[in-house]
């Protein structure tokens, strides 16, 4: 996979693109060929703990899906997109307070924050 | 297990640190920060294949580690590390804001510093040197060791006594400060006591050539010569105590000046009874005792490790203190294993 970073992507997408690049460029003056390899690795990362998490909340595994919102969080504000991490933060503390919630909807909003950076 | 750098690499002067991880973005991201800064780098995917690459490669001197991992988390890899490292090893964890409980676990099971992800640039190079100013701290240990190694030349206690009264005494120090809290031995002391346990002997330098390497039976006026090692070597240490007041020197006087008193109060130079030995030196009796007993010399056989349990057990409360044999129970597998790892 080859993300295009200076190429014009549908609106959602580049702001997405846009704040975690502008992110590694300032935070970590890192060269173009480094800040996509990142993103590509993050975009994996995320697209495996995502599942890992809705896949949890299926099979009622809570300590795995509060893993794997804490990954998946990380990832996330590990590039910047930290509106889109409160939204697996919120998962991971709602978990780790033993809270009934409605998890299926939190999990559709994450990954509705979150799609066009992961089908990129 | 990726190597990042090359066993060239590995003997360069660069720091060599571990990064264990199993968010790839995170890995690769301290990669690109620390490759950027020259730094050699190892990197591991969870705690298991961290203490494994930790084990395999020595010249790793700082570790930076998640904690919540798959297989060993970052909690497990802090304590293994502090319970094998031959060189004190920096570790820094990697923590989430506001994870206050999770942090605090780990600085208690030995972690240095801590990093808030993501970690920013800046923060993560600051802190590594405040490591690297620690670590060049224990070239002062290198030194002790190495001239506690002065003094064992002449002595016919070659090979690894030193690394291995090193390791019991550090055994006895941890245990007895997790079990006997009225003997009032912090970690940090523990780890002092096992830092000059080397230097025990170091009087030795003063004694003549005549009589350490007598091959005979010493007569009373030269095993009073011979005697007089402890109270030399412990002045040495106090008169740099004295002008330093550093409290590592103050434990290194007591452990060698007093490690061959005795329990009942037989022993020397003082004659001192029970807990007014320092418990340093009572500490270190028991160590150098054992490693004597188990190792060979050019008059006796070694002892196996139950023949000499047997002794140490048949002193409790004369030679020993009870307590310091009972520590020494509690983990003699250990100390088993450490004398069958580091024979001379």
């Amino acid at each position: 996979m080859t993300l295009a970073i200076n190429s014009v992507s549908p609106t959602s997408q580049k702001t997405l693109f846009d704040v975690a690049i502008d992110n590694l460029q300032t935070s970590y003056r890192l060269q173009p060929e480094q800040i996509e390899q990142l993103l590509q690795v993050s975009i994996q990362s995320l697209n495996e703990s995502l599942a890992d998490t809705e896949q949890a909340w299926e099979n009622s595994e809570l300590d795995k899906m509060q893993r794997g919102a804490h990954k998946t969080k990380g990832t996330l504000l590990g590039i910047g997109l930290a509106a889109e991490a409160e939204f697996a933060k919120e998962i991971e503390n709602t978990l780790r307070l033993g809270e009934a919630r409605d998890f299926s909807s939190l999990l559709d909003d994450l990954r509705k924050s979150i799609q066009p950076l992961l089908s990129a | 297990m990726k190597k990042v750098m090359d066993s060239m690499a590995e003997s360069s002067n660069s720091l060599s640190i571990l990064i264990a991880d199993d968010d790839a973005h995170q890995r690769l991201l301290l990669q690109m920060l620390l490759e950027k800064a020259g730094y050699n780098l190892f990197l591991a995917k969870d705690g298991e294949e961290a203490l494994e690459i930790y084990e395999a490669n020595p010249s790793i001197r700082l570790v930076i580690t998640d904690l919540e991992m798959p297989k060993m988390d970052g909690f497990e890899l802090v304590s293994s590390i502090r319970q094998q490292q031959l060189r004190y090893t920096y570790i820094i964890v990697l923590t989430s804001i506001g994870d206050k409980t999770s942090l605090i676990s780990a600085l208690s099971k030995g972690a240095d510093d801590f990093l808030i992800k993501p970690a920013m640039e800046e923060e993560l190079q600051l802190r590594i040197e405040n490591g690297m100013r620690l670590l060049r701290q224990q070239s002062q240990d290198e030194l002790i060791l190495a001239l506690a190694k002065l003094s064992e030349y002449r002595s016919d206690e070659t090979g690894f006594h030193l690394e291995r009264v090193q390791f019991y005494t550090h055994l006895l120090a941890m245990d007895l400060a997790d079990n006997c809290p009225e003997l009032k031995i912090t970690h940090t002391i523990a780890e002092e006591i096992a830092k000059v346990s080397p230097l025990h002997d170091i009087g030795k330098v003063a004694i003549p050539d005549s009589i350490l390497h007598k091959p005979g039976k010493l007569t009373t006026d030269e095993f009073e010569t011979m005697k007089s090692h402890a109270m030399i070597g412990g002045s040495i240490l106090e008169e740099i105590f004295l002008k330093t007041k550093s409290p590592y020197l103050q434990i290194a006087f007591e452990l060698t000046a007093y490690h061959h008193e005795k329990y009942n109060g037989t022993g020397y130079p003082s004659q001192l009874v029970g807990e007014k030995i320092p418990v340093a030196a009572r500490i270190m009796a028991l160590a150098d005792v054992y490693d004597a007993l188990t190792s060979k010399r050019c008059y006796k056989k070694s002892f196996t490790h139950e023949a000499a349990k047997e002794i140490i057990l048949e002193e409790r409360g004369k030679h020993f203190d009870p307590k310091i044999v009972d520590s020494f129970l509690r983990q003699e597998n250990e100390w088993n294993s450490i004398r069958n790892r580091y024979q001379d």
